[in-house]
């Protein structure tokens, strides 16, 4: 079993009175592309803030590679890339001098990597001199993923990457992300609301919700096995379904039932139900899990 | 003797063949105009305007159009980026003829017009119209070291006659001076804040970069997993940990640096000899009271803008994001370490601020009512004001946001105002000493006030990033 790189324990914290983690655990392993979902609120920017200690928690430990987020040595800190929720950074510098400053505070840079990105991702030499207070939104997240990504980052922490980025700069992120950064077997959590970018590049899926880890599982696996089971009341409500994830009762006497089963499980159930016409079984799109598990 | 023609006619086709698209296009036409234009109407403009002067209007003339060169080979050359790639030599060669050219003309005739015409100041105004021009056209202050030499000969001139405060109020003395400090304001600039970033650590960058070079290049690691420590890394590390204490600055925004206090300080010269010269220019009459008006305002403004705004923490509350990524960058210094950059950031700011104030109080009154005794009574006001500093020092730690909250600053308002106030009425009449003993006074308190407020900060537990705003 290998050991996780990121142990999150049991962490808290809240903003004011309001929590907005509660008892958080989670573990990534080595190689893992997380995505991670949520609400607008949900918690997923301080969670990831607090991962990499640029948040205090109330309570609980979060470790990177073992050693305590308040305390990184050196070498922690060169394996992990990040990418922030806010483009809007070191406004006065050029692009040009953000990467020399970044450059300067890392042992390894990989230049060839970066004058590449800069060239496809549309920086020409004019760009490359303008302030960047001057640069579209869209062209501040390019260049902040280009830093994330410079220095060839063993964790990658994406705050919501895409978010400014038009679909063909979505694409080619994607692309980069896919053909280079996962195919180093880079460890990848990253925020998104764009899920059909998830389903192209998440093997798996963390869903947030009142402050914890509500689902987490593989993507595919969990798209083959998500159903959501609708019928009514009077046969459904007692019964036990494996997976269960979600059940509601809504007004008109019928019961839905959100579960991950596998088709075995199905045919059990279909079975059990005699054959009833009254059930209903479908499988769901990502879109589809989203609402039933955030909700 | 080919090539030197064969370059010349490459420069003039650089001139004028340049590839113009859009606005530009007729942005480079109105320049041109206003080229054509410039000479005629600043020699009308003294001719007709200024009847006394009307004898200086043709060498004025010839300053005023010299120093407009720089500015129009300038918005040639940033209109024309492509251009400039494409023949950089000739472009770059081309600013540099037009350049030595105007700054030619406008030092032997600036000179020699300044004794021609001692008391008037126009020539300063040519000399700072062109250096101007020149640093924001192509980031080089060609025009100091000459223009350094011509002032400072006229100033000793001028003021081995008589005493500092004759020099003073006179109208030559005070642009000599004015200009002086301009200069080397613009100098301390030019070694701390260049255009488009901090010298210093560009310097750092440059001489990280040159080790990373010498170094074996096999010795550099290819990839973030093979990163190990041996003596190469080590050494590259104490290199560049040395470098990231300095860098550690950039990450609160490039006005914690000192030389900021100096490009403000710029701009508020620049301010009062404008002031100056409208006041100059319009003496006696409407325009010269509301010029007066508008300058007794403004420094009114400045010194409330002192008391109640706190810039410093505001400002530094904005670059969380920036020392997120600082923070997790690799050889970045330690929390503590950026926490007392933070202080010595924050104290130096506010400074900054005080200073800035100060010197427009200062500048005002030398402009309207150039007496000591005002200069002291602002001085002393000033002063009291400097306690203020002492409000950004705070725990951060316990902060929600890094903004020294408005109801403290009232308190301060309250403690060192009302007070002084109270001083004040009771010591209008007394001698100057009593003000600046009140100065005084106030100093030493807010030195004793900021070394307090300074160790309780430094001693409070690490908030990084400062400024977090966590509603």
């Amino acid at each position: 079993m290998i050991a996780p790189i990121v142990q999150v324990a049991s962490i808290s914290k809240s903003f004011s009175a309001q929590p907005v983690l509660c008892s958080l655990t989670w573990d990534i392993h080595p190689g893992q592309v997380i995505g991670l979902l949520g609400r607008n609120g949900a918690g997923k920017s301080t969670l990831m803030e607090c991962m990499l200690g640029l948040r205090e928690i109330d309570s609980g430990s979060i470790t990177i590679y073992g050693e305590d987020v308040a305390d990184f040595s050196e070498a922690t800190r060169a394996r992990i890339g990040y990418v922030p929720q806010t483009a809007e950074l070191f406004d006065w510098l050029t692009p040009n001098q953000l990467l020399d400053y970044f450059k300067a505070l890392y042992p390894h840079w990989n230049t060839t990597k970066v004058e590449n990105l800069l060239s496809r991702w549309g920086f020409d030499q004019l760009k490359r001199e303008k302030r960047i207070n001057k640069l579209s939104g869209g062209e501040k997240q390019r260049l902040s993923i280009i830093r994330a990504l410079a220095h060839d980052p063993q964790l990658l922490i994406l705050d919501e990457p895409v978010s400014s980025l038009d679909p063909i700069g979505r694409r080619e992120f994607l692309r980069e992300l896919i053909g280079d950064v996962i195919e180093r077997d880079t460890t990848v959590i990253f925020s998104t609301h764009i899920l059909s970018d998830l389903e192209r590049i998440a093997l798996d899926v963390a869903f947030l919700k009142d402050g914890q880890i509500a689902l987490q599982a593989n993507l595919d696996e969990l798209m083959e096995n998500a159903r959501r089971i609708v019928g009514p009341s009077k046969i459904l409500q007692h019964m036990p379904i494996s997976g269960e994830l979600r059940r509601t009762t809504s007004a008109d006497g019928s019961t839905c039932v959100i579960a991950r089963t596998n088709e075995e499980e199905i045919g059990a159930l279909t079975k059990n139900l005699n054959g009833s016409n009254d059930i209903r079984i479908e499988g769901l799109s990502l879109e589809d899990l989203f609402v039933e598990v955030t909700q | 003797m080919r090539n030197i023609s064969s370059e010349m006619r490459a420069i003039w086709n650089c001139a004028f063949a340049m590839k113009y698209k859009g606005i530009y296009k007729y942005w480079l036409w109105f320049l041109f105009s206003l080229t054509l234009i410039v000479p005629f109407s600043s020699w009308y403009i003294t001719k007709n305007i200024h009847n006394s002067i009307g004898s200086i209007s043709i060498p004025f003339s010839i300053l005023f159009t010299s120093a407009w060169l720089p500015l129009l080979s300038g918005s040639v050359r940033q209109n024309s980026a492509a251009n400039a790639r494409l023949v950089p030599h000739l472009h770059t060669r081309l600013i540099q003829l037009v350049s030595a050219f105007a700054l030619l003309g406008i030092t032997v005739a600036s000179y020699f017009f300044s004794f021609f015409y001692p008391s008037f100041g126009w020539c300063f105004v040519s000399l700072l119209l062109y250096t101007i021009g020149s640093g924001w056209a192509h980031g080089r202050q060609f025009g100091w070291p000459i223009a350094m030499v011509v002032l400072t000969h006229r100033i000793i001139i001028d003021s081995l006659p008589s005493n500092i405060s004759t020099a003073l109020t006179s109208d030559t003395a005070f642009f000599m001076w004015l200009a002086l400090g301009l200069l080397l304001g613009a100098l301390f600039i030019k070694f701390t804040f260049p255009h488009g970033g901090d010298r210093s650590w560009q310097i750092q960058l440059r001489a990280l970069n040159q080790v990373m070079q010498t170094k074996d290049p096999f010795a550099i690691p290819k990839d973030a997993s093979s990163l190990t420590f041996i003596p190469y890394n080590r050494a590259l590390q104490a290199a560049c940990a040395k470098h990231s204490r300095n860098l550690a600055v950039l990450v609160l925004g490039p006005n914690l640096h000192w030389g900021a206090l100096l490009s403000q300080f710029l701009f508020v010269i620049i301010g009062a000899i404008l002031l100056k010269t409208l006041l100059i220019v319009f003496p006696a009459s409407n325009l010269s009271g509301f010029f007066s008006g508008f300058g007794k305002t403004a420094c009114c403004i400045l010194i409330i803008m002192q008391l109640t705004a706190q810039n410093a923490a505001i400002q530094f509350s904005k670059t969380r994001t920036e020392q997120s990524l600082y923070r997790l960058s690799a050889f970045a210094i330690s929390s503590k370490l950026l926490n007392q950059r933070l202080a010595f950031g924050l104290v130096r700011s506010a400074l900054q601020g005080f200073f800035l104030t100060w010197g427009v109080a200062l500048m005002c009154s030398l402009i309207i009512d150039p007496s000591y005794n005002m200069m002291v009574i602002i001085t002393t006001i000033c002063t009291l004001t400097l306690p203020f500093v002492c409000l950004y020092l705070r725990d951060y730690s316990r902060e929600v946001m890094m903004n020294a909250g408005y109801a403290k600053a009232w308190q301060y308002l309250g403690i060192f105002i009302m007070p002084s106030a109270v001083i004040f009425m009771l010591t209008i009449s007394a001698p100057l000493s009593a003000w600046l003993i009140i100065a005084a006074s106030s100093i030493v308190l807010s030195a004793i006030l900021i070394t307090y407020r300074w160790r309780k900060m430094i001693a409070a537990p690490v908030a990084f990033p400062a400024g977090r705003i966590e509603m």
